[in-house]
């Protein structure tokens, strides 16, 4: 679906549920099991919204990102609690667009290709008709 | 002459918009969407085709002669622009004449397809007979049907050649004792291919100068004005499709755009003030962010679960064997709204039938389920970046008093007094908005 509207994801936060290095973390091999007990504990769900905020508006730019999709897990309370606001706020600081799915990741009931589908490339084509209008994206 | 069209493929019907170059709206046609997506579409432009021919013959009657060209007009009811009532009436009894030229060429290949059915039919005991006698009255009611002055309750043929049929073969079962399941289940069978058929409402050439005969054939004005747009060449130059089935539209790729974003260009067109749209379709409710130049700058929408959408109330409406036109007048009556929870279209029939056995009056519950609906979309709508002046409610229930009211209460109660919009062509802002994406991209292409 993202290759169909010529998106490319640059960064996620989806891959720092196991922990974060970004932030200058590195494991200490004189202790490993201490280093990788301090690595899951600072994962990013266990960020509070604030710091998560940070952290997707510093990849907007560091990226120079064109927008930030937000995909709200039913199952997952702990990735999905506080996502409006995220949204909101990630968009008022960077001046780009945030978009907004929802699904599961184990239950099928709550997965629907042509609702996503119709939300991602609404979301696509909204990106790239403000930067045809001249205001960027 | 060259024209622009929009497409809207929605779940329940289809629409098509037809733009003249200057961004005239020379005409609008709509149908249901059926099976056949491709026959949707083309069945809606050529209702588009029409009622632009119809709009051109009243301008040319307007300036009495000189080259063809639309009037500029803004987005309303039909016969906006035109200030002389009686060309009015003229051009609204010409379509009328048209209309039902259109339906007896319809009901022509609904004989032969019936024809067809029969004889490969099993059924025996009169079943042909009764078929005949019915689609004879069917035939004998053509012209009372569109006599001036009467309202139908659909321009869909399926709908009124349907209830008609329903209702004669219901007497035909009890009269003759003809199996009543078997005459509508051919009738099911038969109406699909009529349906499915572009041909089968006739063509315009053909219907127009019939009409003119029907209507005034001593106006030589008329004739006249019928006879050169009859002869106007319309050329496509450009066409945009979107809508819940947009993908299956018989268009490039390039030509498709999101629904989100014609919906909110379409209401940018029809009230340039708009800044939050919220749309209440058969599938699905959008809040839509817009700038000043009809730009998306965020939107929200349902999930994949349709609760709170049209169809829910489509399901509410057969439930309680009333239209859907029906329920919001009914809500309207209430005096004490009963407070509902659940807008879950797979539950309706269930919550209905429980709020019935406590005793709750109908028109009370209907008020509850309006507001239930609506808050929902309120829900949406926060979720979106709330409510900016000027707000615009377009879809098919913006056209329902009572969800209507609830929207309005809601919204002052939450965000204070804002201008409200709901035209009553609401139904063709995502067409409308397509339309206009193809101008666009049809001027850009003839500037290079």
């Amino acid at each position: 679906m993202f290759a169909d509207e010529g998106a490319v994801v640059v960064a996620s936060t989806y891959t720092k549920v196991g922990g974060v290095y970004d932030t200058g973390f590195r494991h200490d091999p004189s202790r490993p099991l201490e280093t990788l007990a301090d690595y899951t504990m600072g994962c990013y769900t266990n960020l509070n919204l604030p710091t998560r905020v940070d952290m997707l508006a510093r990849y907007v730019r560091d990226y120079r990102a064109d927008g930030f999709l937000i995909n709200s897990v039913k199952s997952c309370n702990s990735f999905s609690a506080g996502q409006l606001h995220i949204l909101r706020e990630v968009e008022k600081r960077v001046s780009r667009p945030g978009g907004f799915i929802e699904s599961d990741l184990v239950d099928p009931r709550y997965f629907s290709a042509a609702n996503i589908k119709n939300r991602l490339e609404s979301y696509f084509q909204m990106i790239e008709q403000k930067r045809r209008s001249g205001g960027g994206a | 002459m060259n024209y622009t069209v929009g497409i809207d493929l929605g779940s329940t019907t289809t629409k098509a918009v037809v733009l003249g170059m200057d961004g005239t709206v020379l005409g609008r046609g709509i149908t249901n969407s059926r099976s056949n997506y491709d026959v949707a579409c083309q069945i809606a432009l050529s209702e588009a085709i029409i009622h632009a021919r119809f709009s051109l013959i009243g301008d040319a009657l307007a300036r009495g002669g000189g080259a063809l060209s639309p009037t500029r007009r803004g987005w309303g009811p039909d016969g906006a622009g035109m200030k002389h009532p009686t060309r009015v009436e003229l051009v609204a009894a010409l379509e009328n004449a048209l209309r039902k030229q259109q339906y007896s060429s319809q009901l022509h290949v609904l004989r032969e397809e019936l024809g067809r059915l029969l004889a490969r039919s099993s059924v025996a005991g009169g079943l042909s007979e009764s078929v005949e006698r019915i689609l004879r009255q069917m035939s004998d009611e053509v012209d009372a049907l569109f006599a001036p002055g009467t309202s139908r309750k659909s321009d869909f043929f399926r709908d009124l050649a349907g209830s008609r049929y329903a209702q004669l073969a219901e007497e035909q079962s009890r009269v003759h004792g003809v199996p009543f399941d078997a005459l509508v289940g051919l009738f099911d069978k038969a109406i699909v291919d009529v349906e499915n058929s572009t041909a089968a409402a006739g063509r315009f050439e053909d219907h127009a100068i019939a009409a003119v005969k029907d209507v005034g054939p001593e106006n030589d004005a008329l004739a006249s004005a019928v006879r050169r747009v009859v002869e106007l060449k319309l050329t496509q130059v450009g066409s945009v499709g979107t809508g819940y089935g947009r993908q299956r539209l018989p268009f490039p790729e390039g030509q498709i755009r999101s629904e989100i974003l014609c919906h909110g260009l379409g209401a940018h067109a029809m009230f340039p003030g708009t800044r939050t749209v919220l749309d209440i379709g058969g599938q699905d409710t959008k809040a839509i962010q817009v700038d000043d130049q009809g730009i998306v700058t965020s939107f929200q929408m349902n999930d994949r679960c349709a609760a709170g959408c049209g169809r829910y109330l489509g399901y509410i409406a057969d439930e309680m064997n009333l239209g859907l036109h029906e329920l919001g007048p009914l809500a309207s009556l209430s005096v004490r709204p009963v407070r509902i929870n659940s807008t879950c279209t797979v539950f309706a029939g269930a919550e209905l039938r429980e709020r019935l056995s406590l005793g709750e009056k109908r028109e009370d519950i209907l008020a509850g389920l309006h507001r239930a609906i609506i808050l929902r979309a309120m829900s949406l709508l926060a979720r979106s970046g709330g409510v900016q002046n000027e707000f615009t409610f377009t879809g098919g229930v913006a056209k329902n008093p009572a969800a209507v009211r609830a929207l309005g209460g809601l919204i002052v109660e939450n965000y204070g007094e804002v201008r409200f919009n709901i035209s009553p062509d609401s139904i063709y802002t995502g067409a409308l908005g397509a339309a206009l994406f193809a101008l666009r991209d049809a001027r850009r292409a003839e500037a290079n």
